[in-house]
């Protein structure tokens, strides 16, 4: 099995003028790299716009939910295929004693005595982040209490209810696996992300940016004769081509996904695949979520350019490609040509220098480019799917 | 001779956490004790619990840290020139959670300092009766468990860690250092050197006590950079 604990991802992406990320003064936020100015993007931004965009929506659905009222609702769906009043009383009784566990009493009759709250009839906690698998498994517990007989019926869900939260510390949902949950409070179990996504940057200088001027018209005023427009202001902006980088640790990722009993315990077939299925969304997800900033002024929506993606042992960023910044091309002008040649070039010189012994692969818009000795590849997917098969074509 | 394993410290952006309050989050002008043990730590696979590990890694290695006005790059013989800046980055958090679990409708802002363009080299010697050799953590940073990052987790590396896949040997640390350009440039160093500036610095964890710090002695050598 391929032993290699990184995925590099390194994206370039060419977007046309637009204001992505912005800092408390309403300046595009910038870097120092090589001495020159880029227009940066913060890690922060590009990791929410991720978060909350559709395809995370798709396919990494397992998201948690917050909520006071988790025990009322499924009183109710229970309740709805109930097949007798004796057993809807008994799911209602469950529902509460679920409630009042979570709320943190602990005797018995306290439990027993748990309520709706009284101004909205509803059955209620504090707002409390259930994770999908947690849901799952309170909706079975509740069940199976409620087709019990009414004594012994507490002491089994405080038991079951237990059990499964001692379960739910080593399995986290995948948001948090990737993204990782900070935690002060020893109530909270920190979980180290696996994804690192670095700022992203220009390639070349963008110095001096460049800078809108613009007016709102008031239509009332206008139809009253003035011509005097009703705002006026200015916005920072550039075009730009930007390289992204982020790793995956897949280790990490196995061990919060509770597929690894540590970090250093031996990977399987089934665990690593499981990691690299989700590697290849990562993927997609560098290569075509943009952030929403400032997107009804400048519609910069694009995609990704050129995307290298390594298996490797360590997590290494290409910046230095740029660290001198690239020239226009001078022929036929544009900074995303040579930045390409300078990013495939820098991988190959960067894996031979130091006895990498990287396994990489490159996706490019157009054909006729390589990354070492191999063809690029021209559709985004073909690259997902080498990714997904462990660096296999 | 001691013994020494050489790392180079080369990003775009690091980050050295120091002493911080809310929402403000300054970086050192160069790598601290804690932020160097914890890049340790993380490439050998220690736990944040493992308190026994991680009090025996520090029991091991000495830092010394040099302030560098170049950087090596792979096929290129000149140094690419470094003169880090430290800059700040404006940050929010939205939907943060708040101490009782619940959302803040607020967002939260937070400054956050970054060195551009730095690069340090590192030599790590090994103390006596280290219970983690210099040949255990050069085979970790070949080939690291959790993800080794330059100080925050946005900061990635440059280039790899090390800069000899094994340990040199040298007369002291600033010698070991000398071996590799650029020459000259400020040590920061916790073994007593000639002629030092000595300073204190608050950045030794203490495991096991939530964000404890002790402190240390360190020693400031200026070289005069020779071309």
């Amino acid at each position: 099995m391929n032993t290699r604990n990184f995925v590099n991802f390194h994206v370039l992406i060419s977007h046309s003028p637009s204001c992505l990320n912005r800092d408390d003064m309403n300046m595009q936020k910038t870097a120092i790299f090589g001495g020159k100015t880029r227009v940066r993007i913060s890690s922060q931004s590009l990791k929410r716009a991720i978060r909350y965009s559709d395809y995370y929506a798709r396919y990494f659905i397992s998201k948690s939910q917050r909520t006071r009222r988790l025990f009322d609702k499924m009183a109710d769906e229970l309740s709805a295929s109930a097949e007798s009043a004796e057993q809807t009383t008994a799911i209602e009784k469950c529902a509460l004693y679920a409630a009042a566990i979570f709320e943190g009493k602990t005797k018995i009759d306290e439990i027993g005595k748990y309520e709706r709250d009284k101004k909205s009839d509803h059955i209620e906690t504090q707002i409390i982040p259930f994770s999908c698998a947690e849901i799952e498994g309170i909706k079975q517990i509740l069940l199976e209490a409620a087709g019990k007989p009414e004594k012994g019926r507490i002491e089994y869900m405080k038991a079951e209810i237990q059990r499964l939260e001692r379960e739910q510390r080593t399995r986290i949902d995948l948001d948090v696996a990737l993204s990782g949950r900070m935690a002060n409070s020893e109530l909270i179990y920190p979980v180290d992300g696996a994804l690192a996504v670095a700022h992203a940057i220009t390639t070349h200088t963008v110095e001096p940016q460049d800078i809108d001027w613009f007016t709102a018209v008031d239509d009332l005023t206008l139809d009253a004769g003035e011509t005097g427009a009703g705002h006026l202001n200015t916005q920072q902006f550039s075009a730009g081509v930007f390289y992204r980088y982020a790793s995956l640790n897949l280790r990490q990722l196995q061990f919060n996904l509770g597929l690894l009993a540590n970090i250093n315990a031996e990977q399987t077939t089934e665990s690593r695949a499981r990691a690299l299925d989700i590697a290849r969304h990562v993927l997609h997800l560098l290569a075509t979520v943009v952030p929403s900033a400032k997107q009804q002024s400048f519609a910069a929506h694009n995609l990704a350019d050129f995307v290298i993606v390594s298996l490797a042992d360590q997590p290494v960023s290409l910046a230095n490609a740029f660290e001198e910044p690239i020239e226009r091309e001078r022929k036929i002008g544009g900074f995303l040509q040579p930045s390409i040649t300078a990013l495939a070039d820098y991988w190959s010189r960067v894996n031979s220098a130091y006895g990498l012994d990287e396994q990489a692969r490159a996706f490019a818009l157009r054909g006729g480019i390589k990354l070492g000795d191999q063809e690029v590849l021209t559709s985004i997917a073909d690259l997902e799917q080498w990714l997904a098969n462990d660096g296999r074509a | 001779m001691p013994s020494y394993l050489i790392l180079r410290l080369d990003g775009p952006m690091q980050a050295w956490g120091t002493h911080t309050f809310e929402d403000y989050r300054p970086s050192n002008p160069f790598p601290t004790r804690s932020g160097l043990l914890g890049l340790l730590g993380a490439c050998l696979g220690l736990d944040r619990s493992d308190t026994p590990s991680l009090d025996a890694l520090a029991e091991s290695v000495a830092f010394t840290v040099r302030l560098d006005t170049g950087a090596p790059r792979p096929g290129v013989d000149r140094l690419m020139p470094k003169r880090h800046t430290k800059l700040s980055d404006y940050h929010t958090v939205l939907d943060a959670r708040k101490v009782d679990g619940s959302t803040n409708k607020f967002p939260i802002q937070s400054h956050r300092e970054y060195l551009f363009d730095a690069a340090f080299a590192v030599a790590i010697g090994s103390r006596p009766d280290a219970s983690f050799s210099l040949a255990r953590i050069a085979e970790s940073l070949r080939q690291p468990r959790f993800t080794p990052v330059l100080g925050r987790r946005s900061c990635p590396l440059g280039r790899p860690l090390l800069e000899r896949p094994d340990c040199i040997e040298a007369d002291d640390a600033k010698a070991a250092l000398a071996q590799f350009p650029p020459h000259g440039g400020l040590i920061y160093s916790e073994d007593e050197l000639v002629s030092d500036q000595p300073t204190w610095i608050r950045d030794v964890p203490r495991y096991g006590r939530h964000r404890q710090f002790a402190t240390r002695r360190l020693y400031l050598h200026r070289e005069e950079e020779s071309s």
